[in-house]
């Protein structure tokens, strides 16, 4: 550890650390657009200058490795002033297009002028340098040059990231920009972080661009179910819908990214849904839906249970608990996995499924192809789209009476003798299991569409139709008694977060 | 009347003085040899002891820099700065038109004391003609073995790589020059870590200007005693002055240092043109602080009479104005020049140069205000200090001397636009 004095307060930081990074960890917030936590240190933006006794020009944090008895000054009166005249500077040639602009009420721009600026403009409008507003970097990416501050991170991020360096600085002093070597677009699966990166507008979200206010939208803290990591995420909501994905950092599983394919697939959660019960096509009322599926389960068939590596373990839980104490005769196996994908190395893991672990833990087997075959009667598929996902397993359902329990309209649904509308994972709370076996929760971004009801919720109401009480009718005491039960599923402590996003 | 003193340029002139044979027949590659049977310290200590001190324009004293290579180095790299690019400088392209193997006996010299196996020398692309004579001369050296495998028959390699600029201005600064060599965009890198830790290719570097490096020989013939015999104590040695502008005879010079500024305009360059009078002198290229007439007659030219003098002696460049000259279109020329050649990366400099340019042109084109020139006295300070490199400061300081010390002709600019500078001169009247 070494001693600094901070603001003429003693701390004790991180020996060889940088001091912006030493200051953040004291809780003291260091300006600064260039700088990255996860990328290399370009000392560019000349936000973060602070003074330090003995060094007559002012330093900057993100450049400057804290030493014993270093002597720093965040707010004097020479910084105060700096920092105003590096926001005139950056603002020099910025078109202050916010009316327009997406980034808007989460700008590093709007943020640190209300801060650190509040200079009266000296340039006309005329004076500013034009500079191309439109640029498709790739399919996901849209660039505003005039509204780039040139801090480079995107650059880095693609260079040492991932590896893949589309991006470049072309051009010189106010007229440099941002740009990527003709014919070779930012395609990379990663590109999409580069928006979340990008402490002013520049660049901006294809899909996100002009969707919705940011100061519209609320969030939710999530995980991303596209692969077996467990991405921390946060999912934005306006009018119920979920509007866009973010990263959340956690250094743990996923540091500051996730990845593009993840972050698209939000699209479901809003359409194609199952709204309503269906019975061969005919809509029905939840009561009647929850009846009806009783009365078949009533019948002594054989009954098979089959469960999906997308449940919340909450609701896997809720399941083998109806499997072992509502239908003690019945099977009940994991299904519905989803074709692998390739590990690249960064973020993304080869098994698409976000809860294999935790199925494993509560004790679901897998088996589906033997369990279908051998099965006669009822087959209840839970989140499980066996005809989309396994076509060649559909053969295996007929003659059978199907159940469905689907948030989305897919094929299985649609051959379905009754279909039961429920939850996504953005609609409820529960966890997931990730592939290093930590159980990490989410939390509802938006009321759930239609009738949809969480599976536990269902299975609730269908066991007190068959005369038992399964007790899974609250999702507290629900996921009370999984921990109690299954220790292997113990929360994972969130981690304590550093400063993610520029002002 | 001042007499030249040629030691660097004591070759200048002959015939086919940049080949190896003419070079050789002036006793050439003898003090390399005499060098070579040295050890590597003792070759340091003689350089320090001459008190060297750099060309390019700091002044730092070149045999300290050579001394900070790390005791334990992997490799060792030598880069040759000729990217001469400052404008009113124009003293190393002599060098290299006209005597290149001065410059590369000086390399052979120099790797020898740093232990080095390779040079790489970083010349200004539009350098054309001492490019060619550069190439020629490198040839030269391969094929007589002074370059090679086996250089000199010491079983010693040493390679010597010319990488030709690509126009920027920046890539005179030594990081900058090493990102260029390196492939990337010429960038000024944050220091430390300095080159002599991390430098070309991550690999210990030391980066030495054309001139510089042209007195290592001189140095290592005659001795560090002789070379201390011309010049001031704290600048030992003779120097290029290149004097441009508003005299009778511009040129390259050579004088020990410690003579009197006007002494070389009025005495070697014939005084100013058609007998008009003398306005300003910029000493030491276009980014020092300019001086008054009144001033420049008053400067010794070494580095700390210049400092004292509250400006720098640079690179040399002498730039001389005569009362035909007008001061705002002067600093519209300079300021458009760094407009043009900010790297880009640091906002203070990239947004600032620009700016300034706009505003000085906007002044000398007469459509100024007073708030404009406000505005541009304010940026010439703001701009500086807060970088990566020296380049904003290079910017500030012509803008705030400019305006501080010929205030009145920027206010008659913004006043109505009148500009105060005589209008004809005996060659255009």
């Amino acid at each position: 550890m070494a001693k600094i004095t901070l603001n003429g307060i003693e701390r004790e930081v991180e020996e060889n650390s940088y001091l912006i990074r030493a200051a953040a960890r004291c809780g003291v917030h260091i300006p600064h657009y260039c700088y990255h936590p996860a990328l290399k240190v370009e000392g560019n933006c000349r936000m973060c200058s602070v003074e330090i006794e003995g060094v007559p020009k002012l330093q900057t944090a993100c450049t400057t490795i804290v030493r014993d008895g270093m002597v720093v000054n965040t707010e004097s009166e020479k910084v105060v002033k700096v920092r105003s005249e590096v926001m005139e500077f950056l603002l020099r040639n910025h078109p202050i297009d916010c009316p327009i602009c997406d980034q808007a009420g989460e700008c590093g721009l709007q943020d640190y002028y209300m801060e650190h600026g509040l200079h009266d403009s000296r340039v006309t409008v005329a004076e500013k340098v034009k500079k191309k507003k439109r640029v498709d970097l790739g399919p996901n990416v849209v660039l505003d040059s005039e509204r780039c501050i040139l801090c480079a991170r995107c650059v880095r991020f693609c260079k040492d990231v991932t590896g893949t360096a589309e991006l470049v600085i072309a051009n010189r002093g106010s007229h440099a920009e941002i740009t990527t070597f003709p014919g070779r677009p930012l395609t990379n699966d990663y590109a999409m972080n580069t928006v979340d990166l990008c402490p002013v507008g520049a660049l901006t979200s294809r899909k996100f661009r002009f969707k919705c206010r940011v100061w519209f939208m609320e969030r939710a803290e999530s995980i991303c179910p596209g692969c077996e990591r467990g991405c921390n995420i946060y999912l934005d909501r306006f009018q119920n819908e979920i509007q866009r994905m973010k990263p959340r950092v956690n250094p743990r599983v996923n540091g500051y990214w996730i990845c593009d394919a993840g972050r698209l697939d939000i699209d479901w959660i809003n359409t194609n849904r199952l709204l309503r019960a269906e019975e061969g096509g005919r809509p029905i009322a939840p009561e009647e839906s929850d009846r009806e599926a009783a009365s078949a389960l009533s019948k002594g068939d054989e009954v098979l249970l089959v469960a999906s590596p997308s449940m919340s373990n909450e609701n896997l839980f809720a399941l083998k608990k109806f499997s072992e104490k509502v239908l003690p005769g019945s099977e009940l196996v994991g299904g519905s996995f989803r074709e692998p994908w390739e590990d690249d190395g960064i973020l993304r893991l080869p098994d698409r499924n976000p809860n294999r672990k935790g199925m494993e833990a509560i004790g679901i087997p897998t088996g589906i192809e033997k369990a279908l075959a051998t099965s006669r009667g009822t087959v209840l598929l839970f989140e499980n789209d066996l005809l989309g996902d396994q076509p060649h397993l559909g053969a295996k359902l007929e003659g059978k009476k199907v159940i469905a329990f689907a948030s989305n309209r897919t094929a299985t649904v649609a051959a379905a003798d009754l279909a039961v509308p429920v939850t996504s994972y953005a609609e409820m709370a529960g966890s997931f299991t990730n592939h290093a076996g930590r159980t990490q929760p989410f939390e509802p971004a938006i009321r759930p569409e239609g009738e949809a009801r969480p599976v536990h919720e269902i299975l609730h109401r269908i066991a007190a139709f068959l005369g038992s009480d399964l007790n899974a009718a609250s999702f507290d005491a629900l996921r009370s008694e999984m921990l109690e039960k299954v220790s292997a599923l113990s929360m994972a402590v969130p981690d304590g977060r550093e400063a993610e996003h520029v002002g | 009347m001042i007499e030249q003193v040629r030691h660097l340029t004591a070759r200048m002139g002959k015939n086919n003085s940049p080949t190896i044979e003419s070079y050789r027949d002036d006793g050439g590659y003898e003090t390399a040899m005499k060098a070579l049977a040295m050890e590597p310290e003792e070759v340091i200590e003689v350089v320090k002891a001459s008190g060297l001190r750099g060309r390019g324009g700091a002044g730092f004293p070149t045999g300290l820099k050579w001394t900070f290579l790390p005791k334990e180095r992997e490799k060792t790299y030598l880069c040759v700065n000729a990217d001469e690019s400052e404008p009113g400088t124009f003293k190393d392209r002599l060098i290299l038109d006209f005597d290149p193997h001065l410059l590369l006996e000086g390399i052979l010299i120099t790797c020898h004391a740093l232990k080095s196996d390779h040079a790489f020398i970083y010349i200004r692309g539009e350098f054309c003609r001492p490019y060619r004579r550069l190439r020629d001369a490198v040839r030269e050296a391969y094929d007589a073995g002074l370059f090679g495998d086996n250089v000199m028959g010491t079983g010693r390699t040493l390679h010597c790589t010319i990488h030709r600029g690509g126009g920027a201005y920046i890539c005179g600064e030594e990081t900058a020059l090493l990102n260029s060599i390196e492939g990337k965009k010429g960038q000024p890198r944050i220091k430390p870590p300095f080159p002599t830790n991390h430098g070309l290719f991550g690999k210990s570097t030391v980066i030495n200007n054309v001139e510089t490096l042209a007195n290592v020989p001189l140095i290592l013939r005659d001795g560090a005693e002789e070379f201390r015999k011309y010049g001031t104590e704290k600048s030992p040695g003779t120097r290029l002055f290149g004097v441009s502008g508003h005299v009778n005879r511009p040129g390259v010079y050579e004088f020990p240092h410690g003579i009197r500024l006007i002494d070389l305009i009025e005495d070697a360059c014939g005084g100013v043109r058609d007998g008009n009078a003398l306005k300003a002198v910029i000493p030491g290229g276009s980014s020092v602080p300019i001086l008054t007439a009144d001033e420049a007659r008053e400067l010794i030219l070494c580095f700390d009479a210049c400092m004292a003098a509250g400006t720098m002696l640079g690179s040399a460049g002498v730039i001389v104005m005569d009362e035909t000259t007008c001061m705002v279109k002067a600093l519209d020329r300079l300021t458009h020049f760094y407009g043009h050649e900010s790297c880009g990366q640091c906002t203070p400099c990239r947004e600032g140069s620009g700016w300034i340019a706009e505003i000085v042109s906007k002044i000398a084109s007469g459509s100024g205000t007073p708030a404009d020139l406000d505005k541009l006295v304010d940026l010439g300070r703001q701009i500086s200090g807060n970088t990566i490199c020296v380049f904003s400061d290079a910017v500030s300081m012509p803008v705030t001397s400019f305006t501080t010390k010929f205030r009145s002709e920027f206010e008659d600019h913004v006043n109505g636009g009148v500009c105060v500078a005589k209008k004809t001169t005996a060659a255009t009247a």
